[in-house]
This record gives structure tokens, C-alpha cells and sequence, in this order.
């Protein structure tokens, strides 16, 4: 038995079909990865840092790819990584069990520093992710038009379900040091008022699931208008496009990530944030159905955390309040 | 021997070293500045969003002409490009803090570049002049007069930072490869002004949004050398590839490459994922971060389209492409 381990970071929501804390083992989820191309909800001025297009994208290693031509071949390939454009696509586990999923949860996560020793620690709590209900208050409800089946609400770029597995946080949001993770404050940017919402906060989030000697992910479009030209190609006259990936006795390690290329590509230093807030942030509240302020987070303190970088810069998902759509 | 042509394209400015208008025969020499673009450009503060789409310098070839040998670089990426058919894998190569050249024939000193066509006018275009590489919009021209690019922009090491990478053109023929056009292939005329400014009269021109360099080389490969610039890249890959060679300079050997390009430009242009129809912009801000490598300038002009010309340019450049410009003549070129 092997395992297929999806890492999830960028502009990428998590919404639970039950509420965490009452049903954790047999849940399910619905990422929506946000669209970036419309200006955010920033005042004026600041607008101009959230205008950097974010890709949706399925990242795997390109030795686990079938190449047989009935399967869905990459659209991009870097080093030993293979690309694959999401942009208005549902993307799911062929086969995947409904309300299967254990969302790992630990106790005291989501506020304050984690517990440093990783052993009996509570740095996996998939509590970690920013709740956007607690980050601006009444922002945490997503309307059901992010959930319909076809022609979904333009907020939404790519969709992909989370059935049958575990999922837990991976990976904190970091200072340059890689030794400390960063408190965040959740406010409007550069603001001088206190935020409402401070904690630690992950970057990536792993979901894992039980493969036999393959996985076959299963692509469908979400709308009729494509708005990146290839997929609309690659999608004529198809409706389906499978992609197989091959375990080789191995776990497959692979990322779903919504950030702009020069990131997903690693031709740039990490944005860390430190200084300056993370204004892209301000996407996630397309999603919602009303909200107040569009707070963003802001570095605000440090915690000590030995943990390692993952090697790519990551910016934190957000998770959202339960919807039975999801 | 190899015909090589080479599509340059984006925030692409060619400097010559001699007057384009008298040394347009075999006794030329270009240097192309391709400008950088992570600095915000010089435009008023509320227009800054369309500005700040990070442009990417890179060399593009068919990924099968990538002689894979030791001592020459791998592709860095690889993308189907669609828009050929049938659809052809092509490999990226990062430019960033590098100088380009072509391994040629003529020494790194000589000057056998000869410039295609003869000047043009600010009308549309005839029918016996679609290949000048006049087209070219030409700086000076379109800032009055301060199109002098600054000394800085040529050393050899430690390049001004407005400058993400260089290409030398010392030998082959150069013409414009496509002038910019509206999706229906309409050629555009445009007005240079600062943005969406009013009265005035300002310099108006067709422009080239392909610059094309022919070349025929001995043999059938086509050797380009590449070296850094600037002691540290800011790009991470390159970086690695470089540090792999101890920062020496690194040569891409293809075999074949019938068309290679440079572009400087989005990663959406660079792989063809944005939908065309989002490139009809009424004028073009990408074009003012050209104002960065001048010594000096007075206005912030970009181009607006103007007219429509009813001349078509069916030429299709796969891409969506933005116009490059061509700086005064300069003697460090």
C-alpha cells in the first residue's frame, strides 16, 4: 500500500461539509482555489499588490505520470516536476469514499504558539489554517453558487474534493530564519489599529489518502468560458480528462498550489511577509457571502519552531465555516 | 549550414552602435537590453496594477532541437505550445543576469549586422515596407529627443539594475518580424503620450511587436553562449545552474532550432494561457518601464492606439506579444 500525498498552499479555501470539532473522522471537504485576475477589496493605493495572477495548478513528479496517450498529459514540465494547469476545473480521486475523511485535530491549536516538542505537540492540528470566520468576523459563510455544479460563481477557479483520507497542517508560516514561526494579526492593511484575530498560522496543508499501484484523478470542467486558452484546447471536444499516476512502490508526493508562477516555478526569492502584510489574502473574501472588513495578515510576533522549510515559498490557505455543499 | 531566425519580443530595447540610418550594411551591432520590470515603472501611482505583472526573460526553442551533452545547459522547462500544429513541445531557458550571444562566424568584436529595409513615415504602412525594421518604435523619437541609454547599462559586470538580460547581434540581417496588430490582424497606429493624455502633437508610428534576425551559420547546430552578468542572480534556478559551473559561462547547443525566440514578458504570454482577446489594450504601460534606462527623460510616453489601419498583418506570432523599441545609438552597444 501506498499513499498519495497532496501538499495544498496559496489562495486555497477549505470548506468543511460538518463542523471539525463535532464530526472529525467522517467529514469531507471542498478546496476552492480563488480567482485572482479581478482586483481585491483593498483600499485604494493598495490595490496594486494583489494585481500578481495566481495559477491554479496540480504539481507532481513527472516519472509518476502515465504517458499513455488515453490519459491527461502535463502542460508544463520543470526539473523532475510535472505541471497541470486547474484553471476552471473540478478536480477529484477517481472512486474516492464520500464522508471518509479524519481531519486531525489536536488540543490548543489555533491560538497562541504551538507546543514546541514535536512529539506530543500540536503542530499537525489542521486548526492551524486561518479560520476566515474568526479573521474577519462574518466572512466564514460561503454562498452555495461556489458549490453548483456547472457555470460556479466566478470567485472560484478550481475546485478539488476531498473525500477519503486525512488531512492535517504540514508545514507553518515561517520568518526568513526557518526557525520561528510568525504570530500573525489579521486587520486592514497597514492599518494602525489592533487586529482582531492573532495566531500561527499554516502555510501548507497535507491531505493523504491509500492508493493501490495507481490513482486516477479525474478533471472536469466547472464552467463553459475557460479563461486560460490551453485548457479550453485540451478540453475540446472532451468533458473528461483523467490523469493516472503511477506509485512505482512508493508514495507519490504532489502539490495543489495557487500562487503566481515565478513562485510555483521557484524563480524568485520568498515573499515571507515579514514586513510587509500579505495583501493577496484579500482574494479569500470574493468567497464569502458577506464580510465586514477585508483584514489580511500582518506579522506581528514570533514563536519558536523547529521546523523545516519546505523549499518552495508558500503563502496560507484559510478555512471556512461548514457548508453541507462542500 | 543552419538558418537560424531568432523572434525577439517584449520589453526588448535594441541599442545599435552605429546609426542605423548610415551603417545599415554589414558594418553594425546591436546590444538588446532586455528591461527589467520588478521595480515599479515611472507612472502615476493609481495606474500602477496594470504595471506590476512581473515580466520573465527567457530564450525559447523546439525542445526536441536541445542537444543534451555534457557541458551544455538543460532546458529549465518545458511547455506544449498549442498554437503550432500539430502541437510541439518547446523548452525554456531563464536569461535572467545574463549575456546572450550567438557562437558566429564574426568575433565578438566585429560588426556584420545589417539592418533590413529603408526609414519609414508615421502612416500605415505600404506594401514594400512590412519588413523594415524601422517599425521598431524608436525611443528618441517618442521622448523628444532623450533616447540616450545610460553607460551603466553596458559594463560588464555589475549591470545597472534596470537591466535583466543582454543579447548581442553582431552579424545576420534584421527586420521586423510582425507589427502589432488588433486580434482581427488590423495593423495598429499608434500615438506615444503619457497615459491617456490629451492634445499635443506627439509621435505617432506602426510598431513592430516582432523584431526577426536572420542568420545562416556553418555547420547544422547553433551554439548560444550565456555568462552572468551580475555576481549574484536574483533568480534561485539560476543561480543553481550556475553555481553547478562554478559561475562560469554555459553554452545551449540545438541542433536544427528553425525558430528560436527571446521574449521578456508574463509567464501567461510566455506559455499562451491567457486569452488573446485580453491583449486589445487601448495603450500599453508595460512600455514605460523603458523609460528606466535612459540617463534622461521628461515625459512618461507609452503607446495608444491611435488608428486602425485597414492593412492587415497576417502573420501570427503564437503569442500574445508586446512592442520592443529601439534607444539612440550608442558606442558601448
Amino acid at each position: 500500500m501506498s499513499q498519495l500525498l497532496v501538499r495544498i498552499t496559496g489562495l486555497c479555501a477549505f470548506v468543511p461539509k460538518h463542523a471539525i470539532r463535532e464530526i472529525p473522522k467522517d467529514n469531507q471537504m471542498r478546496l476552492l482555489l480563488v480567482e485572482s485576475n479581478r482586483p481585491s477589496d483593498l483600499p485604494d493605493g493598495h490595490a496594486f499588490h494583489a494585481h500578481e495572477p495566481h495559477v491554479p495548478v496540480f504539481l507532481c513528479p513527472y516519472q509518476n505520470v502515465d504517458q499513455d496517450k488515453k490519459y491527461r498529459q502535463p502542460d508544463v514540465v520543470f526539473g523532475s516536476t510535472a505541471a497541470f494547469y486547474l484553471d476552471d476545473q473540478d478536480l477529484k480521486i477517481k472512486n474516492a469514499k464520500d464522508n471518509s475523511l479524519e481531519v486531525v485535530l489536536k488540543n490548543n491549536a489555533g491560538r497562541g504558539c504551538p507546543e514546541v516538542d514535536p512529539e506530543k505537540g500540536n503542530i499537525t492540528s489542521f486548526e492551524w489554517v486561518a479560520p476566515l470566520a474568526e479573521v474577519s468576523p462574518g466572512s466564514g459563510k460561503i454562498p452555495d453558487s461556489c458549490f453548483c455544479s456547472s457555470e460556479v460563481d466566478p470567485s472560484v477557479i478550481a475546485r478539488v474534493e476531498l473525500r477519503e483520507g486525512k488531512i492535517l497542517t504540514e508545514h507553518l508560516a515561517c520568518d526568513s530564519s526557518d526557525r520561528n514561526a510568525i504570530v500573525w494579526e489579521y486587520k486592514i492593511p497597514y492599518s494602525l489599529k489592533r487586529g482582531c484575530h492573532y495566531q500561527v498560522a499554516a502555510d501548507v496543508v497535507r491531505f493523504e489518502v491509500d492508493i493501490e499501484d495507481s490513482v486516477v484523478l479525474i478533471t472536469t470542467p466547472l464552467r463553459s468560458n475557460f479563461s486560460n486558452v490551453r485548457v479550453r484546447d485540451a478540453f475540446h471536444p472532451k468533458a473528461v480528462l483523467p490523469i493516472r499516476l503511477m506509485t512505482k512502490e512508493a508514495d507519490i508526493y504532489t502539490w495543489v498550489k495557487n500562487m503566481p508562477w515565478a513562485d510555483i516555478f521557484g524563480t524568485r526569492e520568498p515573499q515571507r511577509y515579514e514586513d510587509e502584510p500579505d495583501i493577496h489574502f484579500s482574494h479569500f473574501y470574493k468567497l464569502s457571502s458577506e464580510y465586514k472588513d477585508a483584514n489580511v495578515p500582518h506579522a506581528y510576533g514570533r514563536c519558536p519552531l523547529p521546523v523545516p522549510h519546505l523549499g518552495n515559498p508558500n503563502c496560507q490557505p484559510a478555512r471556512t465555516e461548514p457548508n453541507p455543499n462542500a | 549550414m543552419a538558418d537560424l531566425i531568432l523572434l525577439i519580443t517584449g520589453l526588448c530595447a535594441f541599442v545599435p552602435k552605429k546609426d542605423i540610418k548610415k551603417y545599415y550594411e554589414n558594418n553594425n551591432r546591436m546590444r538588446v537590453l532586455l528591461v527589467d520590470s520588478e521595480e515599479p515603472a515611472d507612472l502615476p501611482h493609481s495606474h500602477d496594477p496594470h504595471i506590476h505583472e512581473l515580466h520573465i526573460p527567457v530564450l525559447i526553442c523546439p525542445h526536441a532541437s536541445v542537444v543534451s551533452a555534457e557541458g551544455y545547459r538543460e532546458a529549465d522547462a518545458a511547455y506544449l505550445d498549442r498554437d503550432q500544429d500539430p502541437p510541439r513541445l518547446m523548452a525554456v531557458f531563464y536569461l535572467d543576469d545574463q549575456d546572450l550571444s550567438i557562437e558566429s562566424i564574426a568575433g565578438p568584436n566585429d560588426y556584420k549586422l545589417s539592418i533590413y529595409g529603408k526609414e519609414v513615415g508615421g502612416e500605415c504602412p505600404n506594401d514594400d515596407d512590412e519588413s523594415s525594421f524601422f517599425w521598431a518604435a524608436p525611443l528618441d523619437k517618442i521622448s523628444s529627443g532623450f533616447g540616450n541609454v545610460r553607460s551603466a547599462c553596458f559594463t560588464p559586470s555589475d549591470v545597472d539594475a534596470s537591466v535583466i538580460s543582454r543579447v548581442v547581434l553582431n552579424e545576420g540581417e534584421i527586420r521586423t518580424g510582425k507589427r502589432a496588430t488588433l486580434q482581427d490582424h488590423r495593423i495598429i497606429r499608434w500615438i506615444y503620450k503619457v497615459l491617456h493624455g490629451t492634445g499635443g502633437n506627439r509621435f505617432r508610428q506602426v510598431a513592430a511587436d516582432i523584431v526577426e534576425l536572420r542568420l545562416t551559420l556553418p555547420g547544422t547546430d547553433v551554439i548560444f553562449k550565456t555568462r552572468l552578468f551580475r555576481s549574484e542572480s536574483r533568480n534561485p534556478r539560476v543561480r543553481e545552474v550556475f553555481g553547478k559551473a562554478d559561475g562560469n559561462p554555459l553554452s545551449i547547443r540545438l541542433k536544427d532550432p528553425d525558430k528560436v525566440w527571446i521574449k521578456n514578458m508574463p509567464w501567461l504570454d510566455i506559455l499562451g494561457t491567457r486569452p488573446k482577446d485580453a491583449g486589445d489594450y487601448k495603450e500599453d504601460l508595460h512600455f514605460a518601464h523603458f523609460y528606466k534606462i535612459l540617463e534622461k527623460y521628461e515625459d512618461v510616453n507609452i503607446p495608444h492606439i491611435y488608428q486602425v489601419c485597414e492593412k492587415k498583418d497576417p502573420r501570427h506570432g503564437g503569442n500574445p506579444n508586446c512592442q520592443p523599441c529601439v534607444a539612440a545609438y550608442n558606442d558601448l552597444a
